[in-house]
């Protein structure tokens, strides 16, 4: 009689509490019980197992995992037959609430970018000299890192680029503004900006303008006319 | 069984034994009448017979005698309470636990660690059992209904409950009490 799996004891218990068994299943049950005193504890467990699920309270359900905290015996008795709880979790509304929250802060960001006065260049006025000294250096050196770029030796053709550098660092600061959280952002005021410092903002604009017109060339000498 | 064993049980040891196993033979009654209140009247039939028979039985199979009786008196009681026992299965076929399971008397046979360690344990579940779990047990719905809800065979929804079943039947704290 008490050749059964305790498997299987458990789960038969469960159904046998729980209503699930056919009336042959259940008649069956019920004579091993007159002998078996096993599954007689198992059907104690069955019970108990399933009034403590359903006292658990509602809360411990509401994340879609019962991770709330210790429930009382009676709390969740009151609601248990009532309709079937929401399925929408509180981290589901986190969630949404991030996202929205992310999605606005990115819209923000470029609004600001496109509303806020893109640093005009006059080009008229004298460039900054560091500027131009990093443009005419930058120009001649093979496209890589700006601090590669600073320590080759100027040169002679200095002059010429200048105009050049004027042009396209104006191009280069519509599209580069300065983020207002720069950690250098007094430097790259106008008024705090020492003479001859470029903002940093505009060094790291024209180091890619750099790279791209590096790239450019070199695709323009390996690319045949005729194809174009 | 020796002629100790003769005669009326000491009140004190009968007082011992209800005090080790009288909540889980509730228990079990209770999952036999699917009624809480019920199992208490049979508990106290099945000790009042212990009281007056206990002497015939032998001190280390007690407990499986008391549930043997218990359980014959709760056959009898669901024969003489026939038609309110169709109308209770006739609910569980239904998936519904009758309300009497869920009043306070049910309640006093819930142990508060039972209910702690079964929250503890369904946190450790795969979240597709816990959802079965819920489904059955909580929302009371049938394992056809499940099925069809969470759009899986019954077989699976039938081999989660019996995987939760388990682990969950694995941690209940011991029914019976330690010894006085």
């Amino acid at each position: 009689m008490a050749d059964h799996q305790p498997l299987d004891v458990d789960w038969l218990a469960f159904r046998y509490v729980a209503g699930e068994m056919t009336d042959d299943e259940r008649d069956a049950w019920e004579i091993r019980l007159a002998d078996d005193q096993a599954a007689r504890e198992a059907v104690a467990a069955a019970y108990e197992l399933t009034q403590a699920v359903a006292a658990l309270p509602p809360s411990v359900w509401e994340c879609g995992s019962p991770v709330a905290a210790a429930p009382s015996p009676l709390a969740g008795r009151a609601t248990s037959a009532a309709a079937p709880r929401s399925s929408r979790s509180p981290i589901a509304w986190w969630a949404s609430a991030a996202a929205a929250l992310l999605a606005a802060v990115v819209g923000w960001n470029v609004w600001d970018r496109a509303s806020s006065p893109a640093p005009s260049f006059d080009a008229n006025v004298e460039p900054d000299r560091e500027l131009a000294l990093l443009w005419s250096r930058t120009r001649h050196s093979r496209p890589g890192s700006l601090i590669d770029s600073t320590v080759e030796t100027p040169s002679s053709d200095m002059a010429e680029d200048v105009g050049d550098a004027t042009t396209d660092a104006a191009d280069v600061a519509t599209l580069d503004s300065p983020p207002d959280d720069s950690p250098d952002g007094a430097l790259d005021s106008p008024a705090a900006r020492p003479l001859g410092v470029a903002p940093s903002w505009m060094l790291s604009a024209v180091s890619g303008m750099v790279e791209r017109a590096g790239d450019d060339r070199s695709s323009d000498r390996s690319t045949p006319t005729g194809e174009l | 069984m020796t002629a100790a064993d003769q005669g009326p049980l000491d009140p004190a040891a009968v007082a011992a034994l209800y005090e080790q196993y009288a909540d889980e033979l509730r228990r079990f009654i209770a999952g036999v009448l699917h009624d809480a209140t019920l199992a208490q009247d049979v508990v106290q039939t099945a000790f009042a017979k212990l009281v007056e028979q206990g002497g015939q039985t032998r001190s280390e199979s007690r407990k499986s005698w008391l549930f043997r009786v218990a359980f014959h008196e709760a056959l009898d009681a669901r024969r003489r309470l026939g038609r309110q026992d169709f109308a209770l299965r006739r609910a569980a076929e239904k998936g519904e636990f009758d309300e009497s399971t869920l009043d306070s008397a049910s309640a006093d046979l819930v142990r508060q660690e039972s209910i702690e360690a079964v929250r503890r344990t369904l946190t450790e579940l795969p979240p597709e059992q816990q959802e079965i779990v819920r489904l059955r047990i909580y929302e009371e719905r049938t394992f056809a209904e499940i099925a069809r809800l969470l759009d899986i065979p019954l077989g699976t929804a039938l081999g989660r409950m019996h995987l939760a079943i388990k682990k969950l039947r694995a941690r209940l704290p011991d029914a019976a009490r330690p010894e006085p």
